[in-house]
């Protein structure tokens, strides 16, 4: 592809960004406007904001590329994205935040616990594990994304990782929320006609719904085998079946559709979207809008992924250019790009690169402002500093910001490995460390401080000693090998016992440690609006 | 094992759910904002009609009268 081509399109790309940060930062008045885009987002600005910051490059290309070695059981985690990640997510959790939120006038996930529980310390805590788990994930994602363009167009890795992280840093520092939320806009439109040419693409090639599962199903281990992909192994029972009950693959499918599936509900970076609506109803008439976003992401990219093996296998049946079967390319989150590049006419490639790039930059951006928000908001402003103006507050957040997009530039450049797998257990731990004080700070009014204290650090030191101890991919990184060394346990993701311990500890003290006075006044108040 | 459109029941399973899910989040929207409005609409209307309907005047006995 001509680089020069592209590189004109990016500079346009980043000018188009360049000039909503600019907006942004005209609209943006006070710290509210930064944080929250002054509560005042449409609906479809919500969907497409909250699905292009839950959709990242990872599940695009990553998961797709999952699919085409576990099959088409990881459907199951596009029901989920759906269901539980807009349905459930926006109707259980979005209303009642917005409501708790204004009442709290809270602009964070902290910052709705710290004033809900009147500590300080709180929200500090739960600043500071979101910000540091956020710099590494935000890290992988432009490790990610800089490895394709460089893979794609031979620029080299270091000036990917600079490129992006500039553009980004630039209209997030100046723009806030309503910049990132703008873009995400944009790119949201950008990943679904990306997704939509590929699906329709892909399906159309092998001829139909039907013919090409069919076609799918008909790939035994042996053929599998012949390009060398782990589908071989891990789909035994074939590529459009579900793995034998408790098989190691099964396991696999399991943590990877509930460790995501279940984990949305307390990502930071997709409650801030919940803060930012203009009213209830913006909210509730997201729900559509999302629930299609999220179809047309997810679950066509889990469906494509197997799919591509059929391609691979017969090549040249479908690529004049191809005489032999393609080869499986090493690592999955390469099978989708290999399909694109060797099966798609080039301006789609195009396409499909900044479809890529925008899933990318969307999640990397909510990362960094949700980032830049706790280390600014919660962290120096609510933790270390007394009185802080509105003006000085804005400032003190753009700053973090900016130190934010540094570290992550600088850990991108040099990635040690332990960003792999911080990046691995982000929404495990975000799920296990904040899901039961975030649900029963909005549903439970005898929840008291220090039962949220217990719930939250028990979940998060429970989650860590999983990781370090126990898991299969995180502990022989960590310490040689699992404790554990039945598979059904270490590959099991924390949060199938993380979660509840959390429920139980954040329950048993509440009762046990029950709130004060001042505490009982926070409480009314953050229930006052519902 | 038999196949529905190529695949196998649990994996059929999650395929219908996901198009399902979605068809859910569709229909609630319309619900909210075509259903749920117009009932709205209608208790508001009932209640504007019941407010505008003229109040008969009620009739006070004058001294004398039976």
């Amino acid at each position: 592809m001509d680089v020069i081509f592209f590189a004109i399109f990016i500079a346009l790309f980043a000018a188009l960004f360049g000039f909503l940060g600019f907006l942004g930062y005209k609209k943006t008045k006070t710290a509210e406007d930064y944080y929250v885009a002054g509560r005042s987002m449409g609906p479809i600005v919500v969907a497409f904001s909250y699905g292009a910051t839950f959709i990242s490059a990872v599940a695009l290309i990553g998961f797709s590329g999952i699919a085409s070695i576990y099959g088409h059981s990881v459907l199951w985690l596009a029901f989920l994205n759906i269901f539980v990640g807009i349905f459930i997510a926006f109707i259980v959790y979005g209303f009642r935040t917005r409501k708790m939120g204004l009442s709290l006038q809270a602009v964070t996930l902290p910052e709705m616990l710290g004033n809900r529980f009147n500590s300080k310390r709180i929200q500090s805590v739960s600043g500071l594990i979101i910000a540091i788990f956020m710099i590494a994930y935000t890290s992988a994602v432009f490790l990610a994304i800089s490895s394709l363009f460089q893979v794609t167009f031979g620029i080299p890795y270091e000036i990917c990782v600079v490129i992006f992280t500039v553009v980004v840093g630039i209209y997030l520092v100046v723009g806030g929320l309503y910049a990132v939320m703008w873009t995400h806009a944009i790119q949201g439109i950008l990943m679904l006609v990306g997704m939509l040419i590929l699906t329709i693409g892909i399906y159309s090639m092998l001829g139909g719904v039907g013919p090409a599962h069919e076609a799918a199903a008909a790939l035994t281990p042996e053929i599998l085998e012949s390009i060398g992909t782990p589908a071989a192994t891990q789909a035994p029972n074939g590529l459009t079946s579900m793995p034998p009950f408790l098989s190691q693959p099964f396991m696999m499918v399991l943590t990877i559709i509930f460790g995501v599936g279940i984990g949305v509900l307390a990502q930071p970076q997709l409650i801030v979207r919940y803060l930012s609506a203009k009213s209830e109803k913006a909210l509730r008439r997201a729900i559509p809008y999302g629930g299609i976003f999220i179809l047309l992401m997810t679950f066509t990219a889990f469906s494509v992924g197997p799919l591509c093996n059929v391609l691979m296998v017969n090549a040249p049946t479908y690529s004049a250019a191809l005489t032999e079967p393609l080869m499986y390319p090493g690592t999955p989150d390469k099978v989708l790009p290999l399909v694109v590049t060797e099966f798609f006419p080039e301006w789609f490639v195009f396409l499909f690169l900044f479809a890529v790039l925008s899933a990318a930059m969307s999640t990397a951006s909510a990362l960094f402002h949700s980032a830049g928000a706790s280390i600014g908001r919660d962290v120096c402003e609510k933790g270390l500093m007394k009185d802080c103006s509105e003006k000085k507050s804005l400032k003190i957040t753009r700053i973090a910001t900016l130190v934010i997009v540094f570290a992550t530039l600088i850990i991108s450049l040099n990635p040690p490995d332990y960003v792999a797998i911080l990046t691995s257990f982000f929404f495990g731990l975000m799920a296990v460390t904040f899901l039961a004080p975030y649900t029963l700070m909005l549903y439970w009014k005898k929840t008291s401080r220090i039962g949220v204290w217990t719930g939250m650090l028990g979940g998060f030191l429970f989650t860590m000693g999983w990781y370090v101890l126990v898991y299969f991919k995180t502990a022989p990184q960590i310490i040689g090998s699992s404790l554990i060394s039945e598979y059904i346990w270490n590959m099991l993701d924390p949060l199938f016992i993380g979660v509840p311990l959390s429920f139980l500890l954040t329950i048993l003290f509440s009762l046990i440690m029950k709130q004060d006075a001042e505490e009982i006044k926070t409480m009314k108040k953050a229930f006052e609006n519902i | 094992m038999s196949l529905i459109l190529g695949m196998d029941i649990y994996v059929f399973s999650a395929w219908i759910l996901t198009i399902l899910a979605a068809i859910l989040c569709i229909l609630y929207g319309i619900y909210n904002e075509f259903i749920k409005k117009k009932k709205n609409d209608d208790k508001k209307e009932q209640k504007e009609k019941k407010k505008s309907k003229p109040k008969q005047p009620v009739k006070t006995m004058k001294k004398g009268e039976k």
